[in-house]
Parts: C-alpha cells; sequence; structure tokens
C-alpha cells in the first residue's frame, strides 16, 4: 500500500519494495534493522486518529512476522501528500498509517489477525478487523442504494 | 443477493502461520461479511473481479507473485473508497 501510494499519488513512479528491487536507490519498504519474524511489541495508536478511534490509545499488543518497513526517509513524502502516521512502536518506527476522508484505508506493520498466544479460536478480533468488516457492510449497503 | 464480499490479495500458504490466523480471522468477520482469495496474477489478468468487491484485505507475504496486481487492487480501493486493510 505505501509503494502505491508513493508511485500513484507522491508521484514517484520508480518508488520501490527493497524485497523485490533490492538495488533500489530510495525504496519506500526497506529491510528492517531488526527483522521481526513471530516477534510482539507494543503498538500505541497516535490520539485524534481513526486508528485510536478504532483501538484507544493505550498499548496493543502487536504480532509481527516481517522484515520489511517504511523507509523512515519517507515518512514526510507521504504524510505532506495526504497519509497519516497512526500508530508507532516504542522505538519510534511506524506501525500503522491511514488515509484521512478515505471510508476505511489502514495498513499495519502488525498483524491484527493473530491474537495474543494461547488465546482460544473464538477470543474476540481485533478491533481494527471488525471496523473494516462494519466499512465493507456500510459500503456494500451504500451500493445497494445506489 | 449475496452478503458483503471481500478479496483477500496474495498467495495464500497453508504454512503460513499469518495466513492460517487470517484465514480464521476472516471468517468470524462480522456484519455477515465473507472473504475469499485472490490470486494476484488472477487479479492482474482479471481485473473486473475488482468491481464486485466490497472490501479488500491486502495478505501479509511479499513477495507477491504480481506487483502489479497488488497495486491495481490497491489503488482501486484508494480511488473508489473500498474499504481497505493491509496487515
Amino acid at each position: 500500500m505505501l509503494v502505491e501510494y508513493a508511485r500513484n499519488v507522491v508521484g514517484d513512479a520508480a518508488a520501490a519494495h527493497a524485497e523485490l528491487d533490492p538495488d533500489a536507490q530510495d525504496a519506500v519498504v526497506v529491510p528492517l534493522v531488526c527483522s521481526l519474524f513471530g516477534e510482539r511489541r507494543e503498538v500505541r495508536a497516535v490520539p485524534g486518529t481513526r486508528a485510536a478511534a478504532i483501538c484507544g490509545s493505550d498499548p496493543m499488543d502487536g504480532f509481527h512476522f516481517c522484515g520489511y518497513g517504511l523507509a523512515g526517509g519517507w515518512v514526510s513524502r507521504l504524510v505532506a501528500a495526504g497519509l497519516v502516521v497512526s500508530g508507532y512502536a516504542e522505538d519510534g518506527s511506524v506501525e500503522i498509517v491511514e488515509l484521512p476522508g478515505h471510508p476505511f484505508y489502514m495498513a499495519s506493520l502488525f498483524q491484527p489477525q493473530v491474537g495474543p498466544d494461547g488465546a482460544p479460536d473464538d477470543a474476540p478480533l481485533h478491533p481494527l478487523l471488525t471496523s473494516f468488516a462494519e466499512a465493507v457492510a456500510g459500503h456494500r449497503a451504500g451500493r445497494a442504494r445506489a | 443477493m449475496t452478503g458483503p464480499q471481500v478479496a483477500v490479495v496474495g498467495e495464500r500458504n497453508p504454512g503460513h502461520r499469518s495466513h492460517v490466523a487470517l484465514d480464521r480471522a476472516a471468517a468470524r468477520l462480522p456484519e455477515g461479511v465473507t472473504a475469499s482469495w485472490v490470486a494476484t496474477d488472477v487479479l492482474a489478468a482479471n481485473p473486473d473481479r475488482l468491481a464486485r468487491l466490497d472490501g479488500v484485505w491486502m495478505a501479509p507475504g511479499s513477495p507477491y507473485r504480481s506487483l502489479d496486481g497488488a497495486l491495481l487492487a490497491i489503488r482501486y480501493a484508494r480511488e473508489r473508497g473500498v474499504p481497505l486493510v493491509g496487515t
């Protein structure tokens, strides 16, 4: 989603994902300094954002399975083009981005589909996913009216 | 008319813990929402499939088989106001 935004909204047609294009000079998505395969860390939503409206601003436990993240040098360019950083890890790295004005546009580094270790299969869904489903149902209702 | 439909965009790998968890979560989405996987290369070859969707869930597990297919889905959802989540 970051590559798409960088290419089509920021307008940098060469914006790359370093996993696909390891030689890219100015990749949007780059290898994390410390890869996060199977790691958990605290994620905190930024007050006033949609993520905070959905999840609250208390720290959340976030499961990660990924070795790539948003390049630090790209954050200001994406923000200048309208994206909002709405969640951070404790070390200040970006965990959630969202697009204001869109019915629901949310990308997370952590994986809300993976609940706490040992959680039962019927444990409550992460609120980000519940809110997504509500937006999906709202979209269908809007189409039905159209 | 069937209920609201979400495409889970990506290449499903049953050995991938994140995908197993995604399937389990997707099966429990409220509001009668149902989700089904669409591979990125299938989407790239059949972009008309996007028109029937009420939501797009970009699955983890890069690199995608077709970056173009993934970007197509993301752009479509962003521009048309279709709910989009990337985990």
